[in-house]
């Protein structure tokens, strides 16, 4: 292996150092964070619009152009070690067709679970929760993302919620934060988030690993085992039935890996998923990197970068650019340009404008 | 009773500016049962970011916070967090969206004391001469050294283990 440059590797030692001393101490996010409420009944939500305009709306079969989003969340102690969690997901989205605007309309219960806390280390969740793959999905409220756009890595390898078991703690390792969480699934989801454009599990046993190697860096390793349906091809909206995705559901395994290194100044987030190759399915998955980086208080620049296959038996390589304000979390706005070769429904090439807000 | 009155008078007494308030350590106090050990600076940050809602010996932990704008809550949580209250923001709304607030706030130090005497595991902070004659049942876990010796290379947080 041939040695680096000695000017080249003290450069990038330096550099290193330079951000080890930027950086700041720890408010990672672990696997599935416990509930604490305080009194029988909080609630909370948070509500989204988007609008997207997109550049060749000519080579798509069905683009959106506008969603109205919100999120109902209930949450509270029903005794000592016992909660509950509710979000119930409400969005009205118009996409343009070749024949016209056509609206839809979706209420789906993201997560409705009850959860017993033996200890830091031991909580038990049953119900329907959020897939604990990477770290986006867990964060997927838009007042809480980067981007208005959602990167396909995230949510079509696996299925955003999962109805069944699942055991979290967090804890520390020789004085570093970290928290796992497993879980159980073993029948259909009730509804799809997206019948869409997501995938469905049944027996699928899986979980996540996370710990923060350093205050602010953040590692996760993810990995499932699961019977899984196919997402629909993007455009194609029917809603398909459970029997028939039985029928297509194949054993798939699948591996995952995060980061996230955050600082007052600067964010970078990466995520990969991938199922590997069977004797009847070919390999798929994909990975993007994430950077944000503050540019005056409270505007940050934003990067994103992703490639994907399948996505219509090819590889899908999508970019992202804009800025976000994060004015508080009562007022997150996002405006940037996604650049897609091949666009599609659920990669379109185009701007993005999202108002959000945390209530 | 009488101890919270003085404590209250002297707390009065030490409110007077922001100069008093960088001046004086700032103690983390607890009611505790003398069967939890030691503690360290690390176990107050899990118990504050709610990471840790148990303490050693399985008991709850229920922290108690000063107002945002509070200047000690500040000096803490830079002490404590290495970030200030308001760079703590993203971490709190991240918790929001699983059904996590931050730790509840009460109005005053006196407030603090009388929280964590009254309940079993409560925890808060107060500037040191607060700590003298805690109530039976409260006591000093650590303290975080003032403003001008914070470095916390040069000084380490002293560690109380009674």
């Amino acid at each position: 292996m041939p040695h680096l440059p000695s000017t080249l590797a003290r450069t990038i030692g330096a550099a290193f150092a330079a951000l080890l001393v930027l950086v700041t101490p720890a408010r990672a996010q672990l696997p599935a964070p416990p509930v604490v409420g305080t009194g029988p009944v909080q609630i909370g939500g948070y509500g989204s619009v988007t609008i997207s305009r997109p550049e060749h709306p000519e080579e798509v079969e069905g683009v959106d152009v506008s969603e109205l989003a919100a999120a109902l969340l209930a949450w509270g102690r029903i005794a000592p070690r016992a909660s509950y969690f509710v979000e119930l997901d409400m969005a009205k989205r118009i996409s343009e067709t070749w024949t016209g605007r056509e609206t839809s309309e979706r209420l789906v219960p993201v997560r409705l679970y009850l959860e017993y806390t033996a200890s830091d280390l031991l909580r038990l969740r049953a119900g329907r929760f959020l897939t604990p793959i990477g770290q986006w999905n867990e964060r997927h409220a838009e007042p809480l993302t980067w981007t208005p756009t959602r990167p396909l890595t995230t949510y079509r390898p696996f299925a955003k919620s999962l109805n069944g078991l699942l055991v979290a703690g967090e804890g520390a390792i020789a004085g570093r934060d970290m928290g796992y969480a497993m879980f159980w699934a073993p029948s259909w989801n009730v509804r799809p988030v997206e019948e869409a454009e997501e995938s469905s599990f049944i027996n699928a046993v899986g979980g996540r690993f996370a710990i923060e190697v350093y205050p602010g860096l953040t590692l996760g390793v993810s990995a499932a085992r699961m019977r899984r349906s196919q997402p629909p091809d993007p455009g194609e909206t029917q809603e398909t039935e459970t029997e028939e995705r039985e029928e297509e559901s194949t054993h798939r395994a699948l591996l995952g890996g995060d980061l996230r290194w955050e600082t007052p100044r600067f964010e970078v987030t990466a995520e990969t998923a991938w199922l590997p190759r069977t004797e009847h399915q070919i390999d798929e998955g994909g990975a993007f990197v994430l950077a944000a980086v503050r540019v005056a208080g409270p505007v940050w620049g934003v990067a994103r970068a992703e490639l994907y296959r399948p996505v219509d038996d090819r590889t899908a390589r999508t970019a992202f650019a804009g800025l976000t304000l994060r004015a508080g979390p009562h007022l997150v706005v996002k405006l940037g340009r996604q650049f897609s070769k091949r666009p599609s429904t659920k990669i379109p090439d185009g701007w993005f404008l999202s108002f959000s807000s945390l209530f | 009773m009488v101890p919270l009155v003085l404590l209250a008078v002297l707390a009065a007494a030490l409110g007077g500016g922001a100069s008093a308030q960088e001046d004086v350590p700032i103690c983390v106090v607890a009611n505790l049962p003398a069967s939890v050990g030691e503690v360290d600076l690390d176990l107050v940050r899990r118990l504050f970011l709610l990471r840790q809602r148990f303490w050693p010996d399985g008991s709850a932990a229920h922290p108690v916070n000063l107002p945002a704008s509070s200047g000690i809550r500040e000096r803490f949580s830079q002490a404590t967090f290495g970030e200030s209250v308001k760079e703590l923001v993203p971490y709190w709304n991240e918790r929001y969206f699983h059904g996590t607030r931050p730790p509840p706030t009460v109005a005053s130090e006196a407030a603090v004391l009388l929280f964590v005497e009254r309940t079993p595991g409560g925890v808060g902070y107060v500037r040191e001469p607060l700590t003298r004659g805690l109530p039976d049942g409260v006591r000093e876990l650590l303290c975080v050294p003032a403003e001008d010796q914070s470095d916390p290379s040069s000084v380490p947080p002293s560690v109380n283990t009674g």
